[in-house]
């Protein structure tokens, strides 16, 4: 360390050939010895002025260094690679980019006792590469300047990092082809690097901290300094390791990750400028690629002199005087020869989960370069490690005021996408398995829930906890929620691509008016979706009132097409059922569907496709959703005798849904008063003590996630047992005169092997067990009980069902049905002479009598009614005009 | 004063001497908040500080002390400032440290600046992007304009037995400054600014008849620049820099910022292309955006903040306690009032009346699950089509209330304005949508103006918009990738004929029981009560919109009671909806009498009242 000032040329000649230029070939951006001699001189008169005496840590930060070129180097430029220097490989030396490091490392001694002194003009002695492996000496005082970094320390404990550094329990879990605990990972990681040839070597920092918590604590405070040296300390390794493996260029990128100042974009402070920090959020906009100069090629015009200059600042500097010929203004810029690099700038957006309530997202700047560019697209989530950066915006020199504000961006090292998987809107890939981020205690917690005996019950109820009593209903929406596993059957698939039996399910609600339908899918829609929309394929849920759309028909169901305004773009929008594939689309008023919007459920209920054609452009999409919906009776209020055919929906929309649920009113005082007590409780402003026992809405958010996400339970033969004779129980019952009831068919079969398999994910189990049958059934039946006929009587037991027509009502109609008889029974026996069929009356004529008999006031739609309930009681049949008498 | 000039028209003077005279780092920032907070206390000192929003923005001197009562629209990443730094004197080389807090640049002509120094220290400061509060009605602006009329005519009304004497003088006296305007001889007097407003006070300019200037419109081009959430509204708009990071400053919500006020040339200037090295074109558009020029934007940086909880001019912006005790003595008979004046509004129909002064006492106090406790949108029914009485009803509201708007919901309004705030990503700016509306805003929906046609998807999106935010008071604000939900607390009144198709917790009809004057806008005009009356209106609604509440447990059993009663009776049962609607508007009542507790006896009040309006319904 005698020279370290003038070190470069020096060193360069004196050093023992292999090592230094391996050293060489390793640090960021080499200064080959081509051009030693003119940059000096060039170097020295640039950077005197630029570089004072005391660099703060902005300074040595500033990224302004960008790197190298991403393209294969000319042979010209420093294309020292380990190979040539007598390993017999080709490894082009690639400088990174991203570190946006300073070409030269500082290095103080920390010995001498010429600590960097404000007043003197240039006390620090300025590092070449090649200068480190002479500071790697016994006593390794030298620290890069600015930090406590030594650089042989730091490379030796990185060294014995990789050495021997143990997979954790965590990691061997996590990876799936078979790590040995008992086996350093990072050798391995080597290894996979000589056979795929890609070299990248990704660095968990937790581990390192785990490891070493002084040099994890380096790289974080110092990443500019600190990762060229790993990167040395790998190439290092690997080289000797595999001398005959070629790269397409040196490993150069130690890819840190996981560092533990993971910020929520809101923390960042001044604190973090140039520090290694991990930062996640989600892409909204990429710039363009831009090429960006990195090495400047000049010409001399006079004696064609050849000199390059490097990028400085984000600048060339161009010399404005020939070294050789001492032409002032001679040099001009040959483009061809110069080196460039990629580079984009990407904004990145506060994660929707991370933003508080009622602020707008925050967004940073992200600077990528080379292979990183493109990497991501807008949309993507992803977690960021990287270098932040402040950056003053320039003091203009026209002027004497300058503004005092920085911009921040983050130099990106690496990219990890959050969501490997993207939702892709048009090719949804079969993405069932795809990983969802749970924190290992999550699991565990929902793992340690699963095990309690109620947790179905438990689950039910956290289900809408504003919404009261409805047991069933929510248990109903609860295994919707879970859905069941999807089948692919192969074998009898005729048409090929999409057969299978659907997993999905759908619920329908229907009843009176106000009884808190829409709360429960508003309740679905706002708590058990995600924040954002776009973001998580797994689970997403819309809600939408068709009752307003229908004015545009489907629009907002399906998808549309909108022509952009400024672009004059055709632009496809998709709509809920597209958007909710994988998820739930909720329906509110349902029947007040048009009937072209009524045909696409039609599709996307069973076959879980949609096909659009508009302007001119027609696609089938996904539409794997299941639908939840809820439906006003037609007469707004329920009819007990035509039970579900008061809602004004066709028969065979219907038999799609698994469960339809009716909703009434139980009259019930003990439960009236629960409501009562519960509803008065929300205006009183002290309502804790409330919520005690209902499990919170992102528990029941993540247990559902993680059910849907890792469980696809089997039936076994006993559940099978179970379930082929309650359908043939079912057959029996409902096979006999039925009327307009649901009865038994082979999807009432599917629906009830999608609900125990509902039931069987409940409780995380992977067999679908008898119990799971029964409950299944339990619910099944339930349903129907309410909504259609009970499938063994094949008559629907009013009693046990509130009608929600008030008494006085039902009564007069009862009296108007039974006038009615009456007319007909004196008709028949009047004109007796009767064909085989019985006797046939003109309503018209009927009605005229009526009138006449009565002094009561007898309307249309008062007869219609009348007729309508001795229909009913199949006491006639009307066509059109006529009546014909059972 | 001098010295209070001198922290009022050179702030900066004052914060550089603290800072020169600094002990420590952190302890000089302390002290600026301090003294500003101390002098700011001081209602008659603070009542000396310019409002940005008084007077027009070439007439407010750079580098002063300057108030701004706003709405923040959108809030900005935090921004990295050179907190202090190294000087060194050209000539003799000497070198001084500066602070480039409360500033914009650092204009130090003789100087370098070294922007590498070790002894630099980066700041960080919170920006947010402000606009003057939307839908704020005329009289709170000529109020705040104009403290000292109101001072007169109050005080001529000494000895109203209503309220007691010294109630509206302790705010006169803190709202009117003695000191005259003189002192500061750089403003104009306010007036002189403010002459159209006072010629025509009752014609609010963002009211307009029917529809909205149509975009492409000069006066909407600036308006997009100036990202007003209500087309046509102009006031003034401002970017404000807030030193202190431990502050939440959420959108949408209002404030009044005291702060040093910054105009500063270098923004006016097209971008610095040096700044914009290595920027390629889409960062250029945000660049562009994000510092507009400060003729248009000007920047403030604040030394005191206080969020406003309303933005009434006659009362202080914390409400003392002696206000609200007077307040719930008074209120009974201030309620009267206020009935008798809705009922000449309503042509005599006492229902609507009422249910008018509960709709206008409401807000969201809590909000539970997907509900949001405490809103009652009302829906009044009977309005003949093609009439005026919209829009001179919406004027009424809007001189009793402080902040409404009035949307006639024809076709084309619901097909072309935008509701819902939009992100722009190419300016990193939130776009804002109609319905971006701070808390306690009155929206009076004129249904009436509907006529059949079709909607477009933009139109389908409005009207989700607007009954999202009439069933929760929710907005999603549209993110592009995703929408995230903000929640509102903005009362909406809906104007039709038959039923709304709007979702409307309360429906009242509107049926006279005087005979309707034939000549509507001469009723109209006649219509309002003196200013001492409608003053004293206007305090009434503020104090009780604000108004605390509670429940006693007996009076709650009591009303479970009750509902349990009804529901085993045959006829009539309370469905659940019932309950909810009552329990709002019992609230509401008690509030309407200035108590906090619900007491039995509104509640038997508030059934009648129900009972009263089914009736009418029939």
């Amino acid at each position: 360390m005698s020279s370290p000032i003038r070190g470069r040329r020096g060193r360069q000649s004196n050093d023992p050939p292999s090592q230094g230029s391996s050293e060489l070939s390793m640090l960021p951006a080499t200064s080959p010895t081509q051009h030693v001699g003119l940059l000096d001189a060039t170097t020295d008169s640039i950077l005197a002025p630029q570089t004072p005496a005391n660099l703060s840590e902005i300074d040595l930060s500033s990224p302004l260094f960008y790197g190298t070129p991403s393209s294969v180097r000319t042979p010209r430029s420093s294309g020292l690679t380990p190979g040539r220097t007598g390993r017999g490989t080709m490894t082009p030396v690639r400088q990174r980019a991203d570190l946006g490091s300073n070409n030269r490392v500082r290095v103080v001694n920390l010995n001498s006792d010429q600590n960097p002194d404000q007043s003197r003009p240039e006390p620090i002695p300025e590092e070449n590469e090649d200068e480190i492996p002479s500071s790697a000496d016994p006593a390794g005082q030298l620290v890069i300047w600015g930090t406590d970094v030594v650089v042989s320390h730091c490379k030796t404990h990185f060294t014995q990092f990789i050495n021997r550094f143990l997979p954790t329990e965590e990691d061997v879990a996590m990876e799936t082809d078979g790590m040995d605990a008992n086996e350093p990972m990072y050798l391995r990681k080597l290894e996979e690097i000589s056979v795929t040839e890609e070299p990248f070597f990704e660095v968990n920092c937790s581990h390192l901290k785990a490891f070493d918590a002084d040099l994890y604590r380096q790289l974080i405070c110092y990443p500019q300094e600190v990762i060229p040296t790993f990167d040395m300390a790998v190439n290092e390794m690997f080289f000797t390791r595999y001398p005959d493996i070629s790269l397409m260029h040196q490993i150069q990128v130690v890819k840190p990750f996981n560092a533990e100042r993971t910020k929520n974009m809101r923390n960042l402070n001044p604190e973090d400028i140039d520090q290694l920090i991990t930062i996640n959020g989600m892409v909204i906009q990429s710039s363009s690629l831009i090429p960006e100069m990195r090495e400047g090629f000049f010409r001399c015009n006079v004696c064609h002199h050849e000199v390059t200059v490097e990028i400085e600042r984000g600048r060339i500097a161009e010399p404005s005087i020939c070294d050789r010929c001492k032409t002032t203004h001679a040099m001009s810029l040959i483009h061809n020869r110069s080196l460039f690099t990629d580079r984009q700038m990407i904004k990145l957006q506060e994660a929707p989960d991370d933003m508080p309530a009622g602020q707008t997202p925050h967004s940073v700047a992200l600077h990528c370069y080379g292979h990183l560019v493109d990497s991501v697209q807008p949309g993507d989530r992803v977690v960021v490690t990287g270098i932040y950066r402040a950056q003053p915006l320039r003091a203009n020199p026209r002027m004497s005021n300058v503004k005092s504000v920085y911009r921040t961006h983050v130099d990106v090292l690496n990219f990890r996408k959050q969501d490997e998987k993207r939702q892709k809107l048009y090719e949804t890939a079969d993405d069932e398995d795809s990983q969802i981020q749970l924190t290992k205690a999550r699991v565990e917690m929902i793992h340690s829930l699963s095990k309690k005996p109620d947790i179905y019950d438990r689950l039910a109820q956290a289900v809408a906890p504003s919404v009261f009593g409805h047991d069933d209903i929510k248990k109903g929406i609860l295994l919707q929620l879970f859905g069941g596993s999807r089948k692919q059957l192969k074998k009898y698939s005729k048409t090929g691509s999409k057969a299978g039996m659907r997993a999905e399910m759908h619920v329908l609600l229907c009843g009176d008016p106000g009884t808190s339908k829409s709360q429960l899918l508003r309740y679905v829609h706002e708590k058990l979706s995600p924040r954002g929309q776009y973001t998580n394929g797994k689970y997403m849920i819309f809600t939408m009132c068709i009752a307003l759309c229908r004015a545009t028909s489907a629009v907002g169901l399906t998808a549309y097409i909108t022509k952009e305004a400024e672009t004059k773009q055709l632009m496809m929008q998709p709509g809920a059922l597209v958007l909710s594939d994988n998820g739930i689309c909720c329906i509110d008023e349902f029947d007040k569907m048009s009937d072209s919007t009524r045909s696409i459920l039609h599709e996307v209920m069973e076959q879980q496709t949609l096909s659009i054609a508009k302007a001119g452009i027609i696609c089938q999409l996904n539409a794997r959703t299941s639908v939840m919906a809820a439906a006003n009776p037609c007469e707004s209020q329920w009819n007990p005798k035509k039970t579900i055919r008061t809602v004004m929906l066709p028969h065979t929309l219907l038999s799609r849904f698994d469960l339809i649920f009716l909703m009434l009113d139980p009259q019930d005082e003990a439960y009236d008063r629960r409501l009562a007590n519960h509803l008065v409780s929300l205006y009183h402003r002290t309502q804790e003590e409330e919520e005690v026992d209902v499990m919170d809405a992102d528990v029941l958010k993540d247990y559902i996630a993680y059910a849907r996400a890792f469980i696809k339970p089997r039936l076994t033969e006993d559940a099978g047992q179970e379930l082929v004779q309650a359908y043939v129980e079912m057959r029996k019952g409902g096979g006999s005169g039925s009327k307009g009831g649901v009865t038994a068919y082979p999807r009432q079969l599917e629906s009830l092997i999608r609900l125990s398999e509902a039931h069987a994910k409940s409780r995380l189990s992977v067999k679908v067990e008898r119990l799971d049958v029964q409950e299944a059934l339990r619910l099944y039946r339930e349903a129907l009980k309410q909504s259609a006929t009970d499938p063994r009587t094949g008559i629907v037991d009013i009693s046990i069902l509130t009608t929600g027509m008030s008494a006085t009502a039902r009564k007069r109609q009862e009296e108007l049905k039974g006038a009615l008889k009456q007319l007909i029974d004196q008709d028949k026996g009047r004109g007796g002479q009767g064909t085989k069929t019985g006797p046939t009356m003109r309503c018209r004529s009927l009605l005229d009598r009526w009138r006449s008999q009565t002094d009561q006031i007898i309307t249309q739609a008062m007869f219609d009614e009348a007729v309508r309930a001795l229909q009913d009681d199949e006491v006639l049949v009307r066509t059109g005009d006529v009546i014909r008498l059972c | 004063m001098p010295s209070i000039e001198n922290w009022i028209l050179n702030p900066l003077d004052v914060i550089n001497r603290m800072f020169e005279s600094r002990e420590s780092d952190t302890e000089w920032k302390q002290k600026v908040d301090e003294f500003f907070a101390r002098k700011l206390q001081d209602e008659k000192l603070n009542s000396l500080v310019p409002s940005m929003n008084n007077e027009a923005l070439h007439n407010l001197p750079p580098n002063t002390l300057m108030k701004f009562r706003c709405m923040i629209q959108d809030s900005y990443e935090p921004e990295y400032f050179l907190d202090t730094y190294q000087l060194v004197d050209k000539s003799t080389g000497d070198k001084k440290t500066g602070s480039s807090r409360y500033k914009d640049v650092i204009d130090r002509p003789g100087y370098d600046v070294i922007m590498e120094s070790k002894d630099n220290e980066t700041g960080c400061r919170q920006v947010v992007y402000c606009v003057a509060v939307p839908g704020e009605n005329q009289w709170v602006k000529q109020v705040y304009v104009k403290p000292q009329t109101e001072l007169k005519t109050t005080k001529t009304n000494e000895g109203n037995p209503i309220i007691p004497v010294n109630y509206y003088e302790d705010f006169a006296v803190l709202l009117a400054p003695n000191f005259p305007k003189q002192s500061e001889p750089q403003h104009p007097p306010p007036q002189t600014a403010h002459n159209d407003y006072l010629s025509t006070p009752k014609q609010p300019p963002q009211i307009t008849p029917t529809s909205y200037p149509p975009p492409g419109n000069e006066q909407t081009s600036q308006n997009v620049e100036k990202h007003h959430p209500i087309p046509g509204e102009d006031g003034p708009v401002c970017i404000v820099k807030v030193y202190d990071e431990t502050m939440e400053l959420k959108v949408n919500e209002t404030y009044e910022f005291t702060g040093v006020f910054s105009v500063d040339p270098i923004f006016s200037t097209p971008f610095d292309p040096m700044d914009c090295n290595g920027v390629d074109e889409d960062h250029m558009m945000e660049l562009k955006s994000r510092s507009p020029p400060s003729s248009l934007v000007p920047r403030l940086h604040v030394v005191s903040m206080k969020p406003l909880k309303h933005i009434n001019p006659l009362l202080p912006a914390t409400i003392p306690k002696k206000i609200s005790e007077d307040f719930t003595q008074s209120a009974r008979y201030l309620r009267d009032d206020l009935i008798e004046f809705l009922k000449r509004l309503t042509f005599g129909d006492e229902i609507v009346a009422q249910s008018l002064l509960f709709h206008l006492l409401s807000r969201v106090y809590t909000r539970t699950g997907t509900m949001a406790v405490g809103k009652l949108t009302l829906n009044i029914t009977g309005i003949p089509p093609n009439s005026s009485y919209p829009k001179l009803f919406a004027d009424v509201i809007a001189n009793l209330v402080t902040k409404t708007h009035y949307l006639p919901m024809t076709l084309d309004n619901m097909n072309k304005l935008k509701f819902t705030p939009k992100k722009d990503y190419q300016k990193n700016k939130l776009e804002p949508g109609f319905l971006q509306l701070s808390g306690g805003t009155h929206l009076v929906i004129d249904e009436t103006q509907l006529h059949p046609g079709s909607l477009d998807p933009m139109g389908v999106k409005n009207v989700q918009a607007l009954s999202s935010l009439m069933t929760s008071q929710k907005v999603d604000y549209d993110f592009q990738f995703y929408a995230t939900p903000f929640y509102h607390d903005v009362n909406c009144v809906v104007l039709s004929e038959a039923k709304s198709m709007l979702p409307c917790d309360l429906q009242v009809k509107l049926t006279p029981d005087t005979p309707v004057a034939t000549n509507l806008e001469e009723y109209f005009a006649r219509l309002p009560p003196s200013d001492e009356m409608l003053n004293k209106l206007r305090v009434y609604l503020t104090l009780g919109w604000m108004g605390d509440y509670d429940m006693e447990p007996s009076v709650m059993k009591q009303i479970e009671n009750d509902f349990v009663a009804s529901r085993s009776s045959d006829n009539e049962k309370m469905s659940a909806d019932d309950l909810h609607r009552l329990l709002v508007v019992a609230r509401l009542q008690s509030a309407s009498l200035g108590k906090s507790k619900l007491e039995l006896s509104d509640w038997s009040v508030v059934k009648q009242f129900d009972e009263t309006r089914k009736e009418k319904m029939k």
